[in-house]
C-alpha cells in the first residue's frame, strides 16, 4: 500500500488545499495520513469565512504524536506540503521533513507546493518567503509545484516570454537545490503552458484554456502530479505532465459545465471544483500523444 | 449533488472518525462538507496521541458561516464522535436551523436526514466527557434524529437502562421511538448472551433494528471476528446513511412505504459491505504484521498466525496493522444487492 503525508489547509466546504489533494488520492489507491493547517469554513474566494489556522505548536504536537506510533522517517512514499498559514508552521514543517529525510532507510520523496499568491498577489505574510528559500536549498525537495507568480517570486524573475522563463529557471537552478521543477502555468502571448525542468532540460506543453478562473486548482494538480509522480518512477517527463494536464482538463470542464448547468449563465469562475462528481477523470488511464517543446 | 454536512473526529493517521466515514461516502457521489470535531494524530486506542479540540465559539463560527452566510443546503447531517457537552449543544442548535430551514420543502424526498450517532464509548468504556450523557438525552427530546445508530452500551447510557434480557432491549428502544420520536433506530451491536440464547452465543454479535410505526424489531446475526477494530461504528453509520437515502429515494419512486422493509434492506447491505471490509481488513492486517516480524518469530502453522496476531486496544503495536481498510475496500461501497445476512424477527418468548 502506498502512503503518503500530505499537509495543508482544511475547509469544511469547498475543495482546497487537504480537500483537493486528499480524495483523488485516496481514490487513486493511496493510504494518505492528512494534517491540517487550518481549520477554515470555506476559502477566501467567497468573499468571507471564519474559522482558524492551527497554532505551530498544534501542528507540532500531531506530527510528535505521529512519530509515537509509527515509524515516521521511513512509512511515507511522498510527503506532499502545500498551504501553510505562517512562517513559524512552515518552520517547524521544515525541521520536521528535513530530519525525517536525513535519517530515513527508506528516503520519502518530498514534494512542495511552495503556496505563495497567484497573478500577481501574496496571498501570505511576506516572511514564508525566507523559509521557502531555505527549504530549497536544502536538497532535499525532489520536486516543486509552484505557479508563475510563485516561481518569479522566488526565482527574482519576472517570465514575460521564453527567454526570461529559461532565464528564471537557471537563476533557480543557481539559488537551490530541487531536483524536478514543473510551473503549473505560465502565461506568454496570451496561452498558457505547463513548464517542466528535471536533468538539466527544460521542456513545456500547452495548456487547454477554459474561459474561467478555478479556485484550488494548483492543489488538484499537485496531487495528480504526485500520484504520476510515483507511477513513473519518480522520474519526471513530458508524457507525465500531458496525463495530468488532461486529468485536470476534464476534471475542470466537468466542473465548469456543472456550474453552467446551475446558474444557467456562463461562469466567470468556479470556486469549487468538482473533485468528488468528476471522480471518474481520477483514475482513467490515458494514452496520449505528447506535444512537447525543449528549450 | 447530494451534499452531506459531517461533524466527527479527524485523525492524521488511520480510519476513525469522519476518516472513516468521509471517503466511502465520497465514492458514492456525497459531497461531504467536514467539520473536525478534533484534530488528534491518531485515535486514542494505541495507548498515545496528541491533538486539539475544536471549542464551542469555533464550531459555532464554522456553522454560522457555513448556514447563515453561505446559505448552504444538504440533503443529509451525520455526526459522530463529539467530545463534550457544550458543542453537542451548538451542534443541535444548528441541526434544528437547518431543519426549519427546509421545513418548507414540498416533497418528502427533499427534507434533510439526520443520522445521529451517539458516539459515547463501548463495553462499559467511556470515549467521551460524562457531561455528554445528559447533554444528548436533553437534545434527544428536540426531536431532530431521524436515525439513530448507538451500541449497546450507548443505547443503555441514552435510556438510564442496564439491558440483561429481551424486554429490557424492547423497552430501551420503543424509549428511543416514544420518548425522543426517533423513527429509525438500529443498535449496531447486542453481545449479552442472556439476551439471545444460544449454543454458538460467543460467536456471533447482533444487530437490532427498529422502526416508529411498525412494532416488528428484526435482528441480524453477525459472525465475529477475533480481533479488535476501531472506526467500524463510524464506517457503518456512514454506509447506512448512503444506502438508507438510495433505498428511500427508490422506495418513493415505486410507491413503496413499508419503513421496515427500507431500513432492513438498508442495513443488511451495509452489513454485507461490513463483513468483505472487515475480512480485508483482517487478511491484510495479518500479513503486514508477518512482513513486518517475519525475520523475528517461527511459524508453524496457521493457527498460531491467527491467533498470535490480532488487534489489541492500547496496544500500539498491534493497532497499527489493524485499522480498517477503508481505501483497499473501495469497490465493496457500491454493493446495492439484496444483503447476504439473513433476518430474524425478535420473539419475546
Amino acid at each position: 500500500m502506498k502512503s503518503l503525508l500530505s499537509i495543508s489547509s482544511h475547509v469544511v466546504h469547498g475543495y482546497v488545499g487537504n480537500r483537493a489533494t486528499v480524495f483523488p488520492l485516496q481514490y487513486a489507491g493511496w493510504d494518505v495520513d492528512a494534517i491540517n493547517t487550518t481549520n477554515f469554513s470555506n476559502h477566501p474566494g467567497y468573499g468571507s469565512l471564519s474559522g482558524t489556522a492551527s497554532p505551530p505548536e498544534a501542528i507540532q504536537d500531531i506530527i510528535l504524536g505521529l512519530k509515537q506510533i509509527l515509524d515516521f522517517n521511513n512509512v511515507y512514499d511522498i510527503i506532499l506540503t502545500g498551504y501553510t498559514p505562517n512562517a513559524e508552521v512552515l518552520q517547524i514543517l521544515k525541521s520536521e521533513i528535513e530530519q525525517a529525510i536525513t535519517n530515513s532507510r527508506n528516503k520519502p520523496h518530498w514534494i512542495v507546493d511552495p503556496v505563495l499568491g497567484d497573478n500577481g498577489k501574496l496571498y501570505v505574510k511576506e516572511n514564508l518567503i525566507p523559509v521557502y528559500r531555505d527549504i530549497f536549498a536544502s536538497g532535499l525537495v525532489e520536486l516543486t509545484t509552484p505557479n508563475q507568480f510563485e516561481f518569479e517570486t522566488l526565482s527574482g524573475v519576472k517570465i514575460v516570454d521564453w527567454s526570461t522563463a529559461k532565464d528564471a529557471i537557471y537563476e533557480f537552478r543557481k539559488l537551490y537545490k530541487v531536483k524536478n521543477i514543473v510551473i503549473s502555468s505560465v502565461s506568454i502571448d496570451d496561452h498558457l503552458y505547463c513548464v517542466g525542468s528535471s536533468n538539466d532540460r527544460i521542456f513545456y506543453i500547452s495548456i487547454e484554456q477554459i474561459g474561467c478562473s478555478f479556485n484550488g486548482c494548483g492543489d488538484l494538480f499537485t496531487a495528480l502530479l504526485a500520484d504520476e509522480f510515483y507511477n513513473g518512477e519518480y522520474v519526471l517527463s513530458p508524457q507525465m505532465l500531458s496525463k495530468v494536464l488532461y486529468k485536470l482538463h476534464k476534471i475542470l470542464e466537468f466542473s465548469y459545465d456543472d456550474i453552467f448547468k446551475r446558474i444557467g449563465q456562463i461562469p466567470t469562475v468556479v470556486k469549487d471544483i468538482r473533485v468528488v462528481a468528476a471522480k471518474e477523470f481520477l483514475t482513467s488511464d490515458y494514452k496520449l500523444d505528447t506535444d512537447v517543446i525543449y528549450l | 449533488m447530494k451534499s452531506v454536512l459531517s461533524i466527527q473526529s479527524h485523525v492524521s493517521h488511520g480510519y476513525v472518525g469522519g476518516r472513516a466515514a468521509i471517503f466511502p461516502l465520497q465514492t458514492q457521489g456525497w459531497e461531504v462538507d467536514n467539520i473536525n470535531t478534533v484534530n488528534f494524530s491518531n485515535h486514542t486506542g494505541y495507548g498515545s496521541f496528541k491533538g486539539t479540540s475544536l471549542t464551542s465559539n469555533e464550531l459555532n463560527d464554522l456553522l454560522n458561516q457555513l448556514i447563515n452566510k453561505l446559505h448552504i443546503s444538504y440533503r443529509a447531517i451525520i455526526t459522530g464522535y463529539i467530545p463534550n457537552a457544550s458543542l453537542i449543544k451548538t451542534t443541535n442548535e444548528y441541526i434544528s436551523l437547518i431543519k426549519q430551514k427546509q421545513q418548507q420543502q414540498k416533497h418528502e424526498e427533499e427534507k434533510v436526514i439526520y443520522l445521529l450517532d451517539p458516539v459515547m464509548g463501548d463495553n462499559n468504556y467511556l470515549y467521551v466527557d460524562k457531561s455528554c450523557i445528559v447533554e444528548y438525552q436533553s437534545i434527544l427530546h428536540n426531536k431532530l434524529v431521524d436515525i439513530i445508530t448507538p451500541n449497546q452500551f450507548e443505547l443503555e447510557l441514552l435510556t438510564n437502562s442496564k439491558i440483561i434480557d429481551k424486554f429490557g432491549l424492547v423497552e430501551a428502544i420503543n424509549k428511543l421511538h416514544n420518548d425522543y420520536d426517533i423513527p429509525y433506530v438500529v443498535v449496531t451491536s447486542i453481545t449479552s448472551g442472556s439476551i439471545f440464547k444460544s449454543e454458538e452465543e460467543d460467536k456471533y454479535i447482533h444487530c437490532v433494528i427498529s422502526t416508529k410505526d411498525q412494532s416488528i424489531i428484526k435482528v441480524f446475526d453477525i459472525p465475529m471476528i477475533k480481533s479488535y477494530f476501531t472506526g467500524v461504528g463510524d464506517l457503518f453509520s456512514a454506509l447506512l446513511l448512503d444506502k438508507f437515502y438510495k433505498n428511500k429515494h427508490d422506495a418513493i419512486i415505486n410507491g413503496i412505504h413499508d419503513s421496515m422493509t427500507i431500513l432492513s434492506r438498508s442495513v443488511n447491505q451495509v452489513l454485507t459491505i461490513m463483513a468483505k471490509t472487515l475480512k480485508l481488513t483482517h487478511k491484510l492486517g495479518i500479513q503486514q504484521a508477518i512482513a513486518a516480524t517475519r525475520k523475528d518469530v517461527n511459524y508453524n502453522n496457521n493457527d498460531d498466525k491467527d491467533n498470535f496476531i490480532s488487534g489489541k486496544i492500547n496496544d500500539g503495536d498491534t493497532m497499527k496493522y489493524f485499522e480498517l481498510k477503508i481505501i483497499q475496500a473501495k469497490e465493496y461501497y457500491d454493493y446495492d444487492g439484496d444483503g447476504e445476512f439473513i433476518e430474524k424477527v425478535l420473539e419475546l418468548n
